[in-house]
């Protein structure tokens, strides 16, 4: 595979997935994170949901479903 | 092969091209080579890398169980190693929010421990997202980049 293949796929996998391109961004453009940033990382993991948000096909009974309890305060210090 | 199966076929090429893409751009941030940066930054990158990757591999997963229908068993070892990188995850981000404190204020005899600390929660977590991808990769029989 060759680099123009190469990157013919990049701008291709880029182009379906515009959430990506924005993470990519982000990341790249960030500097040293600050404990703000940190706190909303946090907060962007949480948010991805629990397995039932992830996958609402699930065929797993109800009370399999329950999402255990992962959000804590963030530490003080 | 029905209309539905191939255009799951083709969302589940893309977005095993897309994980592929954005850990392939940032394998530094993963392996947190030295040198490329803080340990407090790589780390916030990898964390939020890891986040994208798996997001794509749940959507693909969802997709999976809604036209296959895996044993329950399947399911609820994928949902475990879920659960079990996103706890993981969580104590990665209050790791780097500690060190970043440490950072700001200036506590120079603490940064070391924490940078330690910071860097063995993202191992962890790299580790369980490895199992996750594992186990999605075993069921679906298609390879999700590590």
């Amino acid at each position: 595979m060759n680099a123009v293949t190469i990157i013919t796929l990049i701008e291709e996998a880029i182009a379906d997935e515009p959430k990506i391109e924005a993470a990519l961004r982000a990341i790249f453009e960030k500097e040293e994170p600050t404990p703000a940033d940190w706190d909303a990382a946090r907060a962007n993991v949480i948010a991805l949901g629990s397995y039932k948000d992830e996958v609402p096909n699930s065929n797993l009974p109800p009370d399999e479903l329950t999402p255990p309890t992962v959000d804590t305060p963030p530490p003080a210090a | 092969m029905g209309m539905t199966q191939k255009l799951f076929m083709k969302k589940l090429n893309s977005t095993l091209l897309a994980v592929a893409v954005v850990v392939a751009l940032v394998a530094p941030a993963l392996t947190l080579v030295p040198g490329c940066g803080t340990i407090n930054r790589t780390s916030y990158q990898a964390v939020a890398v890891s986040t994208v990757s798996v997001q794509e591999a749940m959507a693909l997963w969802n997709t999976y169980v809604r036209l296959n229908h895996p044993p329950l068993d399947q399911e609820r070892a994928v949902k475990s190693a879920y659960e079990k990188w996103t706890a993981s995850m969580v104590i990665v981000c209050d790791a780097g929010r500690v060190l970043s404190v440490a950072v700001g204020t200036n506590a120079t005899n603490t940064v070391p421990v924490l940078s330690v600390a910071l860097e063995t929660a993202v191992r962890n977590a790299a580790s369980e997202r490895v199992d996750l991808f594992n186990l999605i990769t075993k069921v679906t029989g298609k390879k999700l980049t590590q």
